[in-house]
């Protein structure tokens, strides 16, 4: 789509050039799904119009361990909402919710990527430290995480490990 | 079906379509004239377009095996010339595009559309001129290669003339530009009959329709609508529609909840690549195109490597085993079979693999193990 996808092209390479430092690339979404699926490890920062990042994001999370970990946020010039980063499966799930297998993480991680916004770091990384301690652990895990616990285990062991 | 045209049109002659009526792809009379004529000994015509850079290598290696094997095909070799048809618009020659009109069916190495402009690529020249309406791609995990995935078995089939590609943008303002997808009944229907069809003949138990219609609801929404509507008619085979979004994510968590696939044209871009990568990559990917009238153009989506072109380094597995597609779109199964074993013996094997598998053998010392493996 040369037009369209390449005036976004276009907007990102006058971008790249005011940050020289920052290594700048490109890559065909064809070509860059198939890459995240055998070699991810390659990419860090991804940027992508609409639709393209909606199916980036979920491969990403896909491979990250799936929605229920991912964390994301939608930033606007005034305001940002922070919230789960890719959509997909643990969404409007009413059966989840009442049997409380819904994995809490990627809310919490998302809320301490808010916290960062709101530039309380310090926050931001006890809160992200006792997550990350928990899902290492692997004694505390809902159900898509392969685990058996409930929603509220989990939040009681994060809570439990932050210091 | 495709099958019972070729050989009705083979022959009876060109006035079969006016015996047997039109050679839509879902007419059953067709089927059993096929039957009766399938134990022909003729050689049977196919186009073989070698391709640029590793290809005229690997087509080399295809004759090999198909010879070994004792497949009745005759090869009629056409290659991108290094004018500018006017017939065509293309470098592909009107003799070859012709070619595969007549023989039905093709296969097709890595091409390399030269620089410029004032033509069109080779690969919109195939498709349009061929009407090739759907790109199948089978992925399945290769043993013996080992990727993070083993349990992949899947095909999908993508809509290959509309939707997201139909090359219609403009600049409304400067910095504002509009590209236009275009989604008809018509080719949704003759996607999702293929791919329904494909399953039932194939022996596939699920067809997934991969949309995006909660936002897209009147493009893609008709694209549901026509899978819905073929789904009907194919009861024993079940039938789901899956949002893209969950799809790229149920493939990478776990691909074997999927069997056949079936999209319109961007998704399936994107989709079939994702399912490559899967399984190992474009080199051991085979893939095959359906155009109306019964015609397949099977064809290795690899690039021409052009730093390993003629070195005998060249990895033949993609053009293989979509040689093989060939085979099967043909109804020759036993030879199918026989080639398709014999690939996956030689990798499985270890022994002679070729550099990006991981081996040090050469293309020729490759097939040469394929050919034993028969």
């Amino acid at each position: 789509m040369k037009l369209a996808d390449g005036l976004f092209l276009e907007s990102c390479r006058e971008v790249a050039k005011k940050y020289p430092s920052i290594t700048y690339n490109e890559i065909i979404v064809d070509n860059c799904c198939m890459q995240l699926v055998a070699k991810p490890e390659q990419f860090d920062v991804m940027v992508t119009p609409n639709l393209y990042g909606n199916l980036v994001a979920n491969t990403a999370a896909g491979i990250a361990g799936g929605t229920g970990v991912m964390p994301g946020g939608n930033v606007g010039a005034d305001h940002a909402v922070f919230e789960q980063g890719a959509s997909a499966g643990n969404v409007g799930k009413d059966k989840i919710v009442l049997e409380n297998k819904a994995n809490p993480v990627a809310l919490l991680l998302s809320s301490a990527m808010m916290l960062r916004h709101l530039q309380f770091p310090s926050f931001a990384d006890r809160l992200e430290t006792a997550v990350k301690k928990v899902i290492a652990e692997g004694k505390c895990r809902t159900k898509d995480l392969g685990g058996t616990s409930t929603t509220q285990q989990v939040v009681d062991a994060v809570i439990a490990k932050l210091d | 079906m495709t099958m019972a045209a070729f050989f009705a049109r083979r022959l009876i002659g060109n006035r079969s379509s006016q015996i047997l009526g039109t050679s839509s792809s879902t007419s059953g009379a067709f089927i059993s004239i096929a039957r009766a004529f399938s134990s022909s000994t003729t050689p049977i015509k196919a186009t073989l377009f070698p391709g640029d850079g590793i290809g005229p290598e690997i087509a080399e290696s295809v004759k090999q095996v198909f010879t070994a094997a004792d497949v009745a095909i005759e090869w009629d070799e056409h290659y991108v010339s290094t004018e500018v048809d006017p017939r065509t618009n293309s470098f592909l020659t009107w003799e070859s595009l012709q070619s595969v009109l007549d023989n039905k069916v093709g296969l097709k190495g890595p091409m390399a559309t030269p620089i410029g402009k004032g033509h069109r690529s080779l690969n919109l020249t195939l498709r349009k001129e061929l009407n090739l309406y759907a790109n199948v791609r089978p992925c399945y995990s290769l043993p013996g290669y080992k990727t993070r995935y083993d349990d992949v078995d899947l095909i999908t089939i993508r809509e290959n003339t509309e939707g997201e590609y139909s090359g219609l943008e403009h600049q409304v303002v400067k910095g504002v530009v509009e590209s236009i997808k275009i989604i008809t009944r018509k080719a949704s229907m003759r996607v999702a009959e293929y791919a329904f069809l494909y399953a039932k003949t194939h022996g596939r138990k699920k067809v997934s329709a991969i949309h995006k219609a909660n936002i897209m609801q009147k493009t893609d929404g008709l694209f549901l609508q026509c899978c819905d509507e073929v789904a009907k008619k194919y009861p024993e085979i079940y039938y789901e529609k899956v949002v893209i979004d969950n799809c790229c994510m149920m493939l990478v968590k776990n691909p074997a909840l999927f069997d056949v696939l079936v999209m319109p044209n961007l998704y399936g871009d994107i989709i079939s690549d994702l399912c490559a990568g899967l399984v190992g990559g474009l080199g051991l990917t085979p893939s095959c195109n359906i155009g109306e009238d019964g015609i397949a153009l099977a064809e290795a989506v690899h690039g021409s490597a052009p730093d390993i072109a003629g070195k005998n380094l060249a990895n033949p597995t993609a053009l293989l085993l979509s040689g093989v597609m060939m085979l099967r779109h043909l109804k020759l199964n036993k030879q199918a079979e026989q080639i398709h074993s014999a690939i996956i013996n030689t990798i499985a094997e270890g022994k002679y693999r070729t550099a990006d598998l991981g081996g040090t053998s050469t293309t020729t010392d490759f097939t040469k193990a394929i050919c034993d493996h028969l």
